[in-house]
């Protein structure tokens, strides 16, 4: 008996990195802050309340479905404040209070937990909680506020007095293959356009995604790879003036950068391995440019990803690395050595 | 013939929607109101009950071998009755069921009762088994309509009480519109199979154990 | 308990009649059997039918009836065949005794064509629409059919546009192209209305 307390018997991995998932989330958590300070500049403080509140009911609502199907309680891995950040950096500044809750809800309760919580969930929860509010809400969730000072949202109250203003996506512009006039490219980059809490300002975006990488919480292929797919496909089919304007616009002027940066890069839902991850990428930067183009919404950056998310397992099937000291010409020996085997059962069952 | 089993069976142990999983396309797709809920339970319990019984009536006549052409060609002439009779004396169901309707040939409840019960049991037993799998299919079509219209639509009972408007439970301005989408109804539905499966299997569990 | 055993007997002797029943029947049996229960529904059937097809055609009729007489009253309509319009939007005519004409037309919305009718008067005066079949999304576009957004078409005597592309029509809440839609077709029946005379 007591020899055993000396040595702690455990299953594998017995490697322990000192990164925990809980290290992970604060590092995006602190990605994700310049964004939201340019956000407060642009939006006002109510972007900053938002935050607070999301944050707060993605909390509750994970802490309590815990307790009250008795399991144990994973408040503590900052994973749900994650959720709740990035669900209100996908939604119009002036969204009710009360809806980002419900978004909370189906994303934290319906999209995580019942799917058996952190690492079991197959699609984003921020993600999958934004389509269900854009379908059950499209009218708030497609007003925009004009950027600026003069036009910041009240704190308190449904704000249905604001001046409202188009993403430089909707169809008054790029959709309709106009580029927009009064918001110049520096304004698209630096978030001065209206738009979403959190997408707007993509350089701020870059910023917390460079911090990321140099930190080593990210991993770089999906992002450029993604980004790149759409800046490609934009550039050779542009459906405005100037190839090389139309595409920055597109790669600044919506919701890619923090998609790219902050969502498909989401560890649970994508996929793990190196050639996975680049048809993973291309997939989304496809879709979102599909859906810009041909679809109805303006913007599909959500979606494409929902749907990649979707096809995560399928891609890893596929792409999974060889094993280790197997090279191509065993593999082709042994494909060719089981079709000589099918073969000759044939045919001895035919004689 | 055993009464009290076939109707407990049709309503809990092997409800159509809940455990059978039989009929998804129209639970789907209609179960946006309460009326639609009870148009379409009624329109399958009747087309089930006669399929049955016509079926169960002829289960020595018919030849192993064609059976599934006769079952098909009986239940689509039920089909087409009730969609014809709904056409002409319900305009308004025939109008918000539309295609769900005449969908009701492939609906899987119909030929899978045909299928497994009526072609083996005595005609009595098959009728009766018609109605009670007609109506449990209702009972789990009409609690998808109030859950899912009082979420997206905020009313309950729309197109059947209080004059056809139903009664208004939540304000306009606050209610999902997603629910009475076809996203709704996939939600609906899985959330209802978890939580049936959850308080039917519970004591099962405490017996074995 | 026991009635339990008793529904396995019953299952039991079923199952011995049947398979006595069954000695491989020939194929003209086969053939017999689906004839005959084909013929028999057919038969039914063709009943049915004869006893509702005049209550369906009646409820046909009576919708058409009721929106034309939403867009338009008038104490009879008549069918026009011989209307001429290059617009290929334009579905039927209709011509409202002593009052105008209403058109049907079918322009493209957000997510196919919008099925609507149009009333204009004998001076170009737009007297209702009415949206009979869409499928714009729910929330959006679908706000198309409330009297409340339609209302404001009434009484206009000129093409309508919407406010962003310089006219008076209020579009719905994120639903520009849907308004769009619907200012189409009511600007094709006038077309179509003020070539009629």
């Amino acid at each position: 008996m007591s020899e055993q307390h000396k040595y702690s018997v455990a299953s594998s991995p017995h490697a322990v990195s000192p990164v925990g998932t809980r290290s992970l989330m604060v590092d995006v958590v602190i990605a994700l802050i310049p964004a939201l300070c340019m956000s407060v500049y642009f939006f006002g403080p109510r972007a900053l309340t938002t935050t607070l509140v999301s944050v707060l009911g993605c909390v509750f609502f994970e802490w309590a479905y815990q307790k009250a199907m008795k399991k144990p309680v994973t408040i503590g891995d900052y994973s749900a404040v994650i959720t709740g950040i990035l669900l209100v950096f996908v939604c119009p500044v002036t969204l009710p209070y009360w809806m980002i809750l419900i978004g909370d809800f189906f994303a934290i309760v319906l999209v995580k937990q019942l799917f058996g919580g952190l690492g079991t969930n197959f699609l984003n929860p921020a993600l999958a909680g934004r389509a269900f509010l854009m379908l059950s809400y499209p009218v708030p969730m497609t007003t925009w506020v004009k950027p600026g000072k003069e036009f910041w949202a009240s704190i308190v109250g449904d704000n249905v007095d604001v001046v409202t203003g188009a993403t430089i996506l909707a169809s008054d512009y790029m959709k309709s293959g106009i580029l927009p006039e009064d918001r110049s490219l520096w304004d698209a980059f630096i978030g001065n356009v209206g738009g979403c809490v959190g997408e707007t300002s993509a350089l701020m975006l870059l910023i917390g995604g460079l911090y990321l990488v140099f930190r080593g919480v990210m991993r770089k292929r999906i992002p450029v790879v993604y980004i790149l797919t759409v800046a490609v496909l934009t550039f050779i089919f542009p459906r405005g003036d100037g190839n090389l304007t139309w595409m920055l616009y597109e790669i600044f002027g919506g919701g890619l950068i923090i998609g790219a940066v902050f969502m498909a890069t989401d560890y649970v839902t994508s996929p793990n391995t190196p050639r996975g991850e680049i048809i993973y990428a291309i997939g989304c930067g496809v879709f979102t440019v599909f859906i810009r183009y041909f679809g109805g919404y303006p913007e599909g950056v959500s979606y494409a990803i929902l749907l990649m998310n979707v096809c995560v397992w399928i891609i890893d099937q596929y792409a999974m690395p060889p094993r280790y000291g197997v090279t191509k010409e065993m593999k082709n020996a042994a494909k060719a050595k089981a079709k000589a085997d099918k073969l000759a059962a044939k045919e001895g069952a035919g004689s | 013939m055993n009464v009290k089993k076939q109707f407990w069976e049709g309503l809990v142990t092997q409800n159509p929607v809940w455990v059978q999983l039989l009929g998804m396309c129209p639970i789907l797709a209609i179960t946006t109101t309460m009326f639609n809920g009870i148009g379409m339970g009624l329109s399958v319990m009747l087309i089930l009950t006669c399929a049955n019984v016509v079926i169960s009536l002829l289960r020595r006549i018919i030849p192993s071998k064609v059976r599934i052409a006769c079952y098909i060609v009986v239940i689509a002439s039920f089909v087409t009755i009730v969609d014809l009779v709904v056409k002409g004396f319900v305009p308004a169901l025939s109008e918000s069921l539309g295609l769900f309707i005449p969908l009701i040939v492939v609906n899987c409840i119909i030929l899978g009762r045909a299928e497994g019960f009526a072609s083996k049991n005595t005609v009595g037993a098959a009728a009766w088994d018609g109605i009670c799998q007609g109506f449990g299919n209702m009972v789990a079509l009409v609690a998808m309509c109030i859950a899912r219209e009082l979420l997206g639509a905020g009313t309950f009972g729309a197109g059947l009480l209080n004059g056809g408007e139903g009664y208004r439970i939540l304000s306009e301005d606050v209610v999902a519109l997603g629910m009475i989408l076809p996203v709704g109804g996939f939600l609906t539905l899985g959330i209802m199979i978890a939580m049936f499966q959850y308080f039917v299997n519970r004591p099962k569990k405490e017996e074995a154990n | 308990m026991s009635t339990e055993v008793e529904t396995k007997v019953d299952e039991i002797v079923d199952e011995t009649k049947n398979t006595e029943g069954k000695k491989e029947p020939g194929m003209i049996r086969l053939v017999m059997v689906l004839a005959i229960i084909c013929f028999v529904m057919a038969f039914s059937l063709g009943m049915v039918n004869k006893i509702t097809a005049p209550a369906i055609a009646a409820n046909t009729e009576l919708k058409i009836q009721n929106s034309l007489k939403q867009v338009l009253p008038a104490d009879e309509y008549e069918l026009l065949e011989d209307f001429q319009s290059d617009n290929s939007i334009v579905t039927a005519v209709y011509a409202a005794l002593d009052q105008g004409y209403v058109v049907q037309v079918a322009p493209s919305g957000f997510s196919g064509a919008i099925d609507m009718m149009a009333g204009i008067s004998f001076d170009g005066t737009i007297t209702g629409i009415a949206i009979i079949n869409h499928a714009e999304t729910s929330g959006l576009g679908a706000n198309a059919t409330k009297p409340e957004w339609q209302a404001q078409f009434i009484g206009e005597q000129d093409d309508v546009l919407v406010t962003k592309d310089g006219g008076i029509i209020e579009s719905i809440t994120g639903s520009t192209i849907t308004s769009r839609a619907v200012c189409v077709g009511v600007n094709a029946a006038r077309a179509v209305a003020a070539s009629m005379e």
